[in-house]
């Protein structure tokens, strides 16, 4: 029973080339070109990925950009709001019922000034005797208009230019 | 600035040359060893293509990790039976379904080839999985010991041990097969 088992019982040899006969498969020709177009395609996946990215930071930075203008436009018409409550133009006199641009600033300055003067809270310098001058009482500020002479406009028939 | 976004751009989206030229080289000499990997445990060619593909798709990945030879085919085969198995799992019956009908399509000569393979097949399906990847890596290629124990990163002696049983239990499995071959 045991000889007759050991008959039937499968070689080594035979064994193994059972095995490597039912291993003996290959992949298609073209296998391997596959993968590469598979491994390539995957590959490419990242540059999309890369564009979209730069797209996102472009965008994000266009944003901050129009973020940061609309502040300054913004602070800026406040601070014009500001200036207006103290009117840059100022009546000359009479005669030249023209208006004069002056500096805000300047303005301000003067207006701070006389207020000053007027409640006494400015201190008067001494003169170089020694003796106090008077103090002034305050002047309305006179700003002569510039007489400017009439514009020369250009001949457009050919003469020229005055 | 443009000179370092351009490099570093050209990092990203370029890979390394030198790299994809070892992957190309890797590629050629283990995708038979892949395929067959993945079509021991399936014995379905596409599905077999299919795994072997998508291992080899992991391995570029890590290619910088797997730039040794001897490294990366013993992550590839690892990397393929454990796909394998996985999609086998999850197709055994959609495989069993195909394999019935391809059964009733064949004529009778290549019944009896297809059975022999497939009495084959079951015997090597009812070893135990590391008897199994031993046997298969050891008939793919003429893997020797060594090339095996590399492959599965186990001690050669344990490959030596597994090769035992795995041969004593597919000899028993499949004495009929003796007995045919012996018939004249």
């Amino acid at each position: 029973m045991d000889e007759r088992r050991h008959e039937n019982t499968m070689s080594d040899e035979l064994l193994d080339r059972e095995l490597t006969a039912l291993l003996s498969v290959g992949p298609s020709p073209d296998f391997m070109a596959r993968v590469r177009m598979h491994v390539d395609s995957r590959i490419s996946q990242p540059t999309r990925w890369l564009g979209v990215a730069w797209i996102a930071i472009t965008a994000a930075t266009a944003i901050a950009v129009v973020a940061v203008v609309v502040g300054t436009r913004t602070w800026l018409s406040t601070v014009n709001d500001e200036t207006r409550a103290f009117p840059a133009t100022v009546q000359t006199s009479p005669d030249h019922p023209s208006d004069v641009i002056v500096s805000p600033s300047e303005l301000r300055a003067v207006q701070r000034l006389l207020i000053a003067a007027r409640g006494k809270s400015v201190a008067r310098r001494a003169g170089a005797s020694g003796v106090e001058t008077p103090l002034l009482p305050p002047m309305p500020i006179v700003i002569q208009s510039l007489d400017l002479p009439p514009l020369v406009t250009a001949d457009l028939d050919g003469e020229g230019v005055q | 600035m443009h000179e370092w976004t351009g490099r570093l751009a050209a990092d990203v989206v370029t890979p390394d040359e030198e790299l994809e030229r070892e992957f190309d080289a890797r590629l050629v000499e283990s995708s038979g060893l892949a395929f067959r990997v993945a079509f021991s445990v399936l014995r379905q060619r596409e599905d077999a293509e299919d795994v072997a593909q998508d291992a080899f798709t992991r391995a570029h990945r890590r290619l910088r990790q797997l730039r040794d030879p001897d490294r990366f085919r013993s992550w590839l085969v690892r990397m393929v039976w454990r796909m394998a198995l996985d999609r086998r799992r999850s197709a055994q019956r959609r495989a069993a379904r195909e394999a019935a009908h391809e059964r009733q399509r064949a004529s009778t000569a290549e019944r009896g080839t297809e059975e022999r393979s497939q009495i084959l097949w079951e015997a090597i399906d009812a070893l135990p999985e590391k008897l199994r990847s031993v046997i298969v890596l050891a008939s793919i290629e003429g893997h020797d010991v060594a090339a095996v124990a590399r492959l599965l990163g186990i001690p050669e002696g344990t490959v030596k041990s597994r090769l035992f049983l795995a041969r004593q239990q597919l000899k028993e499995r499949l004495q009929w097969m003796n007995a045919d071959t012996r018939t004249p």
